[in-house]
């Protein structure tokens, strides 16, 4: 049963490669093989999940390896797979999430161009975001790493005759990069320190790093590096707004569900590491405290529908950072997959509104959709309750968990703890705010452009049925934990965390406290109802609540000019430089040497001349006089 | 030590080594265009074929025999007088560039059935001359035979480049000549000094260069007179003032040939010689060397990125590359060893791959400069999705078989120097940055030339697909089986190798681990040692 783990990957891998070879499908084929492989992957994916159910927590795990990948010097790798509740979790939750959007696409990318290009690279991705999950080392981790990024950026640019799209899909793919770095760095200092990067490898000797050391602190920072990349967190945020250029669905499942989220499992995967170093923790949960009320500002002042929920993306992650960070790493991945459910519902409500509007964007063009769009408005709503964490929807329990968790940190005498614990409470009231603010703009009040309003049509069935399972999945996927009561997903995952030792401060999960609860759900309440009186009943009217204070207003319209500063910062000066050095350094010292005394010879050496041109010799000078520089440093003491 | 055999009892080595040459002069005596161009894809095919055997039927060392071996060899006495011998065998590093060499220059050759319209014949005698001696400088275990076979590529060479190049044609042949010829003089100068020293020029057996260094200061002038020669054919910054001239002004086939193998043998010459043979210079330069591998490799890279023709854009990536392939030699560990020979491979099959391309998008829109094109992938589909594969193969995509050599050289660099690997690095940003933005620049974005005025630039007279003296049509529609046909192979490996590079590093790594026994001392303490 377990061998069934093979095929969670080579479906969707077979997907793929059917879709890309066969170029002669007709549509209806490639609408089988898209959303079909995902299927079958996911009943893999199940299957799987029932053998590891069936075992007990010292054996819940399962290594098997395919092949040596290679040999060179003491470096040797074998690419195998891992799966434990942790991957197991994953692969359930991507192929499923996948399989609903794949068949929302259906309807979605209906009388699309590039239709087949569009299923063949979803296959794709699935494929290598199931292999970030289930690789059995860091190396095959970052190959899927990258992987997500190449079909990400592929995504994203899916019309790539668009400039704006290029663009993104450029600017996504350089900072994935970035991240990817951060990770090589990390496998260095692995391979150098506990001579493999396999998992098993690396975790049993993880805890004989000492505490909050060189080593342990920078392995956990350069894993963070890549971490923040993939999961757009600060600093390394700026390509997910732009990142909405591509389809909805691809929003919905790249950039909300599952690829963005992948930042949470490396760090969750890597706890023994992380468990090493305290200090490295406290980052990353102030990386997410912080990085969750930044992002809901942002949230709050935008009025393109998908770069909202793309900021409510970046904010929820921050959650989940915020989890792991305070060491309750089932927290992080409860809140993950509750957000998978509810996010992807959103996106694709955004995706229908934008279906009916004629690809319009701008909220401000929308308003009173909920008579035309009845369906569109009851599941949208269910996923704004979900988001904000209203009581009995699937987002209150995950994100209850969080903030308990980092409340429990801070009671137990850390001072960060308090931090992020205060910045997560005040962000839970934000996000009601703008959530709200999204939907009454979008659904309720007067229509503002009677043109779009009066051809809006409803989504078709192949839409409307994973947006129904969606939908319900967002009410009850939660009650896999009760606050105070019991915690499922936690004695599930337990096994993952106990399986290897970790001499750093062991972090049990926080118990039940009515303090932060009263807190979140006030501040929740209050958001709410600031939405309803400005953007329901619109006194005071929105523009003169920004106008009343024009210039924070404009800093948060603007993004605080990050993307300005990044580029004033990096982008110009390398591209400058780049240009110096082509223009003074390669032109005139390279080749400046060798074409240069040519003319010296000319001009000093006027026998040499009347012998021959003086070209020949005069390169052979030029490099002549670059040997004997070298030669001097090493003669005058280079060693 | 190192030793020599042959278990076939065949002279298999010297027919894969000959064969091209003989071929040539057939091609000489025969008129017919049909026939020559037949008989010199046969001879670059049948070369390759037999090479692959070889690569099959070499043997791997078991557990307990570790050693250097050079198998099929085959010995004949030349001048014995100055310890010159005819002795040709391959070792697990050099298989495996035979085998590239002979697939590299198959592509060059049938791209050139193609591409060249002028002399056809004479360009492909020529090319079948310079595959000769290409193997040659693989193949040889005496030092002056591969001196002969080193300096017998730049004949054929300076014809290639200097009567097919494009129009500053002349002044790139006499920069790369110039600069080539000074690095082999000095190189010359060097093999006899060892002569006057060791008395013989053979490479392996108990009386061979190997098993007898030379003393430390002696070896210190030599490494310099031979790392000259080796940093320039490689090239290494700042060594590369030739290259993007002579890159940019080659015609296709014989690009093919210079990036993708003739830079292959100033990498090899490090590998095979500079390292056996001198090895405690090979400490003292170490560091210089890795730093000017480092600067050249980002250096490179960020040239590479403000680049508006895009010829230009693949000859920088191609220094970039070799700059980490000489930065993995010097690593002087076996596993940046291991790498920096995978990556010669990946290298040579990414940056055919990449110039491939530019010849293709040149052949279509007349141009090579980024500001007349855009949107080229909505009229040439196929033309964009197998050029993509080669750009990701040249970001050294993970999966990918750049990745593999890549990471390979970076860990072999940590352990020795973690700096050293951090920021070099950093060049997969850059990397993935100037790739994307020739991709995108070309393929994606608005169309910059309608189809109408690609149809009437396609009947002007005066433009040129492919090649520069040669005045035909430009071709209007996207590619043709024969294009495609030499993008597949070079993609399938790409794949495989990134799968499973484990086919070559078992080849390379036991002739790597004694080559390392013989230079190492200790390794310095890397990060792992402050704990």
């Amino acid at each position: 049963m377990q061998h069934f783990v093979w095929g969670i990957l080579l479906f969707p891998l077979a997907g793929f490669v059917l879709n890309t070879l066969l170029t002669r499908l007709d549509n209806r084929a490639v609408s089988l093989i898209g959303p079909g492989s995902v299927l079958l992957a996911f009943i893999c994916a199940g299957v799987t999940f029932a053998w590891l159910q069936g075992q007990s927590e010292a054996t819940r795990h399962f290594n098997e390896v395919a092949w040596h990948w290679a040999v060179a010097g003491n470096f040797s790798l074998d690419f195998g797979l891992w799966l434990d509740p942790l991957s197991s979790t994953m692969t359930l939750m991507i192929t499923g999430v996948g399989f609903l959007i794949l068949l929302y696409s259906v309807g979605y990318m209906a009388g699309e161009d590039g239709y087949r290009r569009f299923f063949s690279q979803m296959d794709l991705f699935i494929f290598t975001m199931l292999l970030v999950v289930l690789a059995d080392n860091y190396i095959w981790l970052l190959v899927g790493w990258a992987g997500v990024g190449l079909t990400s950026y592929l995504l994203i640019g899916f019309y790539y005759l668009r400039p704006s799209a290029v663009a993104a899909a450029r600017k996504a793919f350089v900072m994935n990069v970035i991240g990817d770095w951060g990770i090589m760095v990390a496998i260095f200092i692995m391979y150098v320190t506990f001579g493999t990067t396999r998992y098993l490898g690396v975790f049993a000797q993880a805890h004989t790093l000492p505490v909050d050391g060189r080593v342990a602190t920078a392995l956990a920072l350069f894993l963070l590096v890549g971490a923040v990349a993939k999961s757009a967190q600060l600093p390394l945020y700026t390509w997910l707004p732009d990142a909405m250029e591509g389809p909805t669905p691809v929003s919905a499942l790249i950039h909300a569900a599952t690829m963005v989220t992948a930042g949470v499992y490396l760090i969750a995967r890597s706890y023994p590491i992380y468990e090493q170093s305290p200090f490295s923790l406290h980052v990353v949960a102030l990386i997410g405290g912080i990085g969750a009320l930044y992002a809901a500002t942002m949230g709050l002042t935008n009025n393109d529908i998908k770069r909202v929920l793309a900021f409510s993306t970046m904010s929820q992650i921050a959650y989940m950072f915020a989890g792991v960070g305070v060491a309750v790493y089932s927290a992080g991945i409860f809140h993950l997959i509750e957000h998978a459910f509810f996010k992807a519902l959103l996106f694709m409500g955004a995706g229908a509104v934008m279906h009916a509007m004629q690809d319009e964007l701008n909220i401000q063009r929308m308003g009173g959709l909920r008579d035309k769009l009845p369906f569109v408005y009851w599941t949208f709503l269910i996923g704004v309750l979900a988001i904000i964490g209203t009581p009995l929807f699937s987002g209150f329990f995950s994100k209850e968990d969080v903030i308990t968790s980092a409340y429990g940190r801070a009671v137990g005498g850390d001072a960060v703890g308090w931090i992020v614990w205060i910045l997560l409470v005040l962000t839970a009231g934000l996000t009601a705010l703008y959530m709200f603010r999204l939907f009454f703009v979008v659904f309720h009040g007067q229509p503002r452009d009677r043109e779009l309003y009066d051809h809006a049509h409803g989504p078709s069935l192949p839409m409307k049925v994973p947006m129904a399972v969606l939908a319900v999945l967002s009410v009850i996927g939660g009650y896999l934990a009760f606050p105070g009561a019991y915690n499922l997903m936690e004695s599930w995952l337990h096994a993952v965390f106990v399986l290897f030792p970790h001499g750093g401060p062991v972090i049990a999960p926080q118990p039940f406290s009515w303090v932060s609860l009263i807190a979140t759900l006030l501040l929740t309440a209050i958001g709410v109802l600031v939405a309803w009186q400005v953007y329901y009943k619109r006194s005071p009217a929105p523009d003169r609540v920004s106008a009343a204070m024009p210039a924070v207003y404009n800093l948060v319209a603007h993004r605080y000019y990050v993307d300005e500063i990044y580029d004033a910062l990096f982008v110009t000066p390398v591209k400058w430089g780049g240009r110096m050095l082509l223009r003074f350094f390669e032109a005139d010292v390279v080749d400046g040497v060798v074409d240069g005394s040519a003319w010296l010879l000319r001009r000093f050496s006027g026998y040499a001349r009347r012998i021959q041109t003086g070209y020949v010799r005069n390169y052979a000078l030029g490099i002549l006089f670059g040997a004997v520089l070298i030669m001097g440093y090493y003669v005058l003491g280079g060693r | 030590m190192a030793t020599a055999t042959n278990a076939l009892g065949f002279p298999l080595v010297s027919i894969i080594l000959w064969l091209p040459v003989a071929a040539g002069l057939v091609c000489w005596l025969i008129n017919d265009p049909r026939t020559v161009r037949m008989i010199a894809v046969a001879a670059a095919l049948i070369d390759l074929l037999l090479a692959l055997f070889l690569l099959v039927k070499f043997e791997l060392p078991g557990a307990g025999t570790a050693g250097w071996t050079f198998q099929f060899a085959d010995r004949h006495a030349w001048i014995s007088t100055i310890g010159v011998s005819y002795w040709v065998g391959v070792d697990g590093v050099s298989i495996i560039l035979v085998a590239l060499a002979s697939l590299m220059m198959s592509v060059a050759i049938l791209a050139a059935t193609f591409m060249i319209a002028d002399r056809q014949r004479l360009f492909l005698i020529l090319m079948l001359f310079l595959e000769t001696a290409i193997l040659g400088v693989f193949v040889s275990i005496n030092l002056f035979l591969f001196f002969v076979f080193w300096e017998a590529m730049l004949i054929p060479s300076y014809f290639l480049l200097g009567v097919w190049g494009e129009e500053r044609r002349v002044y790139a042949t006499m920069k790369f000549v110039i600069y080539t010829v000074l690095g082999s003089f000095l190189m010359l100068v060097g093999i006899f000094y060892l002569w006057s020293q060791t008395g013989t020029l053979d490479m392996a057996g108990p009386h061979g260069l190997v098993a007898n260094p030379v003393s430390q200061g002696a070896q210190n002038w030599l490494f310099l007179a031979f790392g000259l020669a080796f940093a320039i054919k490689t090239p290494l910054f700042p060594f590369h003032a030739w290259a993007p001239t002579a890159y940019t002004e080659s015609p296709l086939p014989f690009l093919i040939a210079l990036a993708g193998i003739l830079s292959k043998a100033g990498a090899f010459g490090f590998v095979r010689y500079s390292l056996p043979l001198f090895p405690s210079a090979s400490h003292s330069w170490q560091a210089l060397v890795s730093i000017l591998a480092i600067i050249g490799l980002l250096y490179a890279a960020v040239l590479a990125l403000v680049q508006t023709d895009i010829k230009k854009i693949v000859a920088y990536a191609s220094i970039s590359h070799m700059n980490l392939i000489v930065l993995g030699i010097f690593t002087l560990n076996a596993t940046g060893l291991d790498g920096a020979v995978l990556q010669m491979v990946n290298h040579s099959i990414i940056i055919s791959g990449l110039f491939l391309a530019v010849a293709y998008i040149f052949a279509r829109t007349g141009t090579r400069f980024l500001n007349g094109m855009g949107g080229l992938g909505e009229r040439w589909p196929w033309l964009m999705w197998l050029f993509f594969v080669f750009v990701l193969a040249g970001l050294d995509l993970p999966g990918l078989g750049s990745f593999a050599g890549e990471i390979l050289i970076f860990l072999g660099v940590f352990a020795e120097n973690a700096w050293f690997a951090v920021i070099g690095a950093l060049v997969v940003i850059l990397a993935a940055w100037y790739m994307i933005r020739f991709f995108q620049n070309t393929m994606n974005g608005p169309v910059a030339v309608s189809a109408d005025e690609v149809a009437v630039l396609a009947e002007a007279p005066g433009r040129t697909p492919y090649q520069y003296p040669v005045l035909r049509r430009l071709i209007p529609g996207d590619l043709l089986p024969g294009e495609i046909a030499l993008f597949v192979p070079l993609i399938l490996l790409i794949i495989y190798i990134g799968i499973q590079p484990y086919t070559l590093t078992q080849r390379i790594n036991p002739t790597m681990q004694p080559v390392t026994t013989l230079v190492n001392r200790g390794s310095l303490p890397g990060f792992g040692g402050g704990r």
